[in-house]
């Protein structure tokens, strides 16, 4: 990453102008756009309530007045997938938010320091790395006990070490350039320079970072709320949806395919972002 | 490396569960027993002595007597509980790491040797797919196209071939996915470089070019993803063990969460991190005879 | 270029285009580029970073990526059979067998993890037909005619330092005896003191394997060490060629002129300046109508910035592209 640094305003217009000739980026973006404007206005969009029940209707196949079928409460699919969209957006974008501020913290601070202080973080990092992440959010979220809150926590611890490591790598990288060492000749302070200085030129990978975890922690919240470990009925969270959905597989497999969709959607399209991102900012791959 | 990191793990799990809300006694007890019941119980068990002696204990007798404790709601110890289940679940991560890798690696040198064709594309997409799909999901439609509809392969355990089928592939498809794309990059990256000219140069077969020359060199970071991805099988055993009733040390710690049953989630957790760990240490040594600039440390 | 002796150059490359087809645009590397080799000759082939040098190589090799690179036009008769026309087992013996290359990185021109045994012998079982113990007494003689102790064969490229690496590419380039050798900037990542060992150990080993040698570089001191004839390359092109010593003594192109002043020599003055070219290489994706160099030619008038002049030979064996060559240096 090294060539690209300090370019400024130049390099974020280039990346621009290279992630709108990526097709697949662009549909990416377009797709989570219109998530979050569904999301934002789920009561308006949503057809019905996600909890309407209507005992005349139950387990449905989709039809003009339930498009996309009922559930085993005669409750809309559609409606509940719509209101569903809020919980994963915001696990996926809080839960990140929480694993970014806090690793970024620990990256930022043990690559500047190094030393001591960067062998004991760092440490901390592979003890927890070496719990597999999915097992660790189990843990951690039946410690927690069920809850949106909860699941954002558990997720969001889960994937600190990343941002850690990250954060860690291109501070590393950064440290040593000469603007690095003016700064301090000038007499700045260490706050000033990690905030000032090292930050803002270690953010491209960050961002990648986090389109990706983004991803990963929605394909988490809905893993946890399969378990049955997430968030707990009656609100619609897509894993949810989808274990509740299992018993019906064999009669009413639309219960089990819709959910589903809207996770992979979902997550295709902010891999799509995250791949175009990253190639965007690598400029090794300038072709 | 390895000792330190597992006491670690120890010590964490410990903590998290040790601070949970719920008491062991009533677990154990249940709910319709008296005061006295519960004290006693407390005091037999040592659940009274302050965490740090608690902590000591579950770590002296975990190391020094292969003792994970005993589990209350199965009413035996942890270590036998463990033992009878972990074949079935290291057999299902093995098979999947195994079928990935044998898929995936493929995958990945044939897109990285034809660059920008349709097989490519396809690839990536199907890749992109891969990554992006709950296993769980992947689970409920394996079974819905080749059980329920095609009637071809079981939905349930994991004993026969026919089986095993629907598991392994449910297991593996991300990690496919995400050993392919590793595969493809790590070899464009090294496709590119200097002394893959240089045997170009030597008028070399492309074919020796691609297997001897690319192929060693882009192994490092595809067996670090591979390893990596051991983690990740491990802990989606839970989830496929969950959907296919595969009774191993996954479905296992799913019914002790459901039951609050400590021990068991401590000593599967720790299990898996410690096979995750000894996987690790194996890539690392791997390593050394890939590269000859790496030493084992 | 004309015959310059009676028998046929080793090498003809004539009216050779390669382009590089980006995402910013087509980049014209080399533009209709003419060059030959005689047997036995060496030849300097001069220029700045950019000008088309390597991929010159490359493209003689067949080596050029593709995509994104493609040979547009042009042949290159090597020793009588053109290299654009043959089949890819043609290439694969030629490559390596009758042409071979030194590259300007020793660092990262060498497989990092195999032996450089492993990598010379496999330079000798392609091409020459020995088989067995021969292959590596064979490897093991050139380890010893580059000055590497046949006992470090087993060691691995990192284990070497960046001049014994580069006779590691020597002794891999040499093992078959070509016909050609290509040195693209063998020297340039080495210290100066290595670099005139290299140089050294290049001109023994032509003489004693009796190639010829086609030396890429941007350093015209070496190339008045070890070459018999001179082309100065500019923008995908050359502009100037002729044997060593009237180059030297005479060169007539602005831009060789240009060069040879930005280098300082004995008879400099103390304290005196050095002459640059005014400006930087035209845009490959958008090259100046008629002589590249006319942008920045102090002698530039109307016609050259619209039809380049070609090669005219103004004496015999020194063929220049420029209308007005000779013309004095003004700063």
């Amino acid at each position: 990453m090294a060539s690209n640094i300090i370019k400024g305003n130049s390099m974020w217009k280039y990346t621009l102008i290279r992630l709108r000739r990526n097709y697949l980026a662009v549909a990416g973006f377009v797709v989570i756009a219109l998530l979050i404007l569904v999301a934002v206005f789920a009561e308006r969009i949503a057809p019905y309530g996600y909890s309407d029940q209507d005992y005349m209707m139950i387990r449905k196949s989709p039809s003009a007045a339930h498009w996309l079928g009922t559930d085993e409460f005669g409750r809309d699919v559609l409606s509940r997938l719509i209101y569903g969209s809020r919980i994963s957006l915001q696990v996926g974008f809080i839960a990140v938010s929480i694993s970014l501020v806090i690793g970024g913290a620990i990256g930022a601070v043990a690559g500047y320091f190094g030393g001591k202080t960067d062998n004991i973080l760092m440490r901390i990092m592979d003890v927890q790395l070496a719990i597999p992440t999915i097992l660790l959010a189990i843990v951690i979220s039946s410690a927690l006990g069920p809850g949106l809150f909860n699941l954002m926590v558990a997720v969001g611890i889960t994937h600190i070490p990343n941002f850690a490591r990250l954060m860690r790598a291109s501070v590393l990288s950064v440290k040593g350039m000469e603007f690095i060492e003016a700064a301090r000749a000038m007499g700045a302070t260490h706050k000033r320079i990690i905030l000032m200085y090292i930050m803002p030129n270690s953010i491209a990978p960050v961002i990648v970072q986090a389109t990706l975890s983004v991803a990963n922690a929605i394909l988490f919240a809905a893993t946890l709320s399969f378990l049955g470990l997430g968030i707990q009925p009656p609100y619609p969270e897509w894993g949810g949806m989808l274990s509740a959905a299992r018993p019906y597989l064999r009669g009413n497999s639309y219960l089990s395919i819709f959910p589903g969709l809207a996770i992979m959607i979902t997550i295709v399209a902010l891999n799509c972002i995250g791949d175009g991102l990253r190639d965007a900012l690598d400029p090794k791959q300038k072709r | 490396m390895l000792i330190p990191v597992i006491l670690c793990v120890m010590i964490v799990l410990f903590t998290i569960l040790y601070f949970t809300p719920g008491d062991p006694a009533r677990i154990a007890l249940g709910q319709e027993v008296t005061d006295e019941a519960i004290t006693a119980f407390r005091s037999a068990r040592g659940l009274d002595d302050p965490f740090v002696v608690q902590l000591g204990r579950y770590i002296y007798r975990a190391v020094f007597k292969a003792d994970l404790g005993y589990s209350y709601v199965m009413k035996s110890p942890v270590s036998y509980e463990l033992s009878s289940r972990i074949p079935m679940t290291a057999k299902l991560a093995f098979c999947a790491v195994l079928f990935s890798t044998l898929v995936g690696i493929p995958l990945g040198i044939i897109c990285a040797i034809r660059q920008y064709s349709i097989l490519d594309s396809v690839v990536t997409l199907v890749t992109l797919l891969g990554v992006s799909m709950p296993t769980f999901w992947t689970g409920l439609l394996l079974i819905l196209a080749f059980s329920v509809h095609l009637g071809w392969f079981s939905s349930m355990g994991f004993g026969t071939l026919n089986e095993m089928v629907l598991p392994i592939l449910t297991l593996s498809g991300s990690s496919i996915a995400i050993i392919a794309r590793i595969t493809r990059s790590s070899m464009l990256e090294v496709i590119k470089s200097d002394y893959i000219r240089t045997a170009r140069a030597k008028g070399q077969r492309e074919s020796v070019v691609i297997f001897r020359h690319a192929l060693p060199n882009a192994m490092i970071p595809i067996l670090t993803i591979i390893s990596i991805q051991f983690g990740t099988l491990l802990g989606g055993s839970i989830i496929t063990e969950a959907i296919f009733s595969i009774s191993g040390v996954g479905r296992l710690m799913l019914e002790a969460i459901s039951m609050r049953d400590y021990p068991i989630i401590q000593g599967g957790v720790l299990f898996i991190s410690l096979a995750f760990c000894l996987i690790n240490l194996a890539a690392d040594i791997l390593y050394a005879f890939v590269d000859p600039r790496i030493h084992v440390k | 270029m004309p015959d310059l002796t009676n028998n046929a150059p080793l090498l003809d490359i004539r009216d050779l285009a390669v382009q590089f087809n980006t995402d910013s645009g087509v980049v014209h590397a080399v533009n209709g580029l003419n060059l030959s080799i005689h047997r036995g000759k060496s030849l300097g082939l001069v220029g700045e970073t950019g000008a088309g040098k390597t991929t010159t190589a490359l493209a003689l090799l067949r080596l050029i990526q593709s995509p994104p690179g493609e040979i547009k036009s042009g042949s290159m008769f090597f020793d009588g059979t053109d290299v654009l026309k043959m089949t890819e087992t043609e290439l694969r013996s030629m490559r390596g067998g009758r042409i071979a290359m030194i590259f300007q990185d020793p660092m990262t021109s060498l497989n990092p993890i195999m032996t450089i045994e492993e990598q010379i012998v496999e330079m000798i079982s392609l091409h020459s037909g020995l088989r067995g113990n021969e292959v590596t007494t064979r490897a093991r003689e050139m380890m010893t005619l580059v000055g590497i102790r046949p006992e470090r064969g087993r060691d691995y490229p990192h284990q070497f330092s960046g001049g014994m690496r580069q006779r590691v590419g020597i002794a891999i380039a040499l093992a078959c005896e070509p016909a050609l050798l290509i040195a693209d900037e063998p020297t340039t990542a080495l210290d100066v003191t290595i670099q005139a060992q290299v140089v050294d150990l290049i001109r023994n080993l032509q003489k004693v394997v009796n190639t010829s040698l086609l030396l890429i570089t941007h350093d015209l001191g070496i190339v008045a060490e070890i070459c018999d004839d001179v082309a100065i390359m500019y923008a995908g092109r050359l502009v100037e060629y002729a044997p060593l010593r009237p180059l030297y003594k005479r060169p007539m192109h602005p831009y060789t002129q240009g060069l040879f002043n930005a280098v300082p020599s004995l008879d400099s003055e103390p304290g005196g300046r050095l002459t640059v070219i005014q400006g930087l290489m035209p845009d490959p994706t958008d090259l100046p109508q008629g002589c590249g160099f006319s942008p920045r030619c102090p002698a530039a008038q109307d016609i050259c910035r619209s039809v380049a002049c070609g090669m005219k030979e103004y004496e015999p064996g020194h063929f220049v592209d420029c209308y007005f060559p000779n013309h004095a240096w003004e700063v």
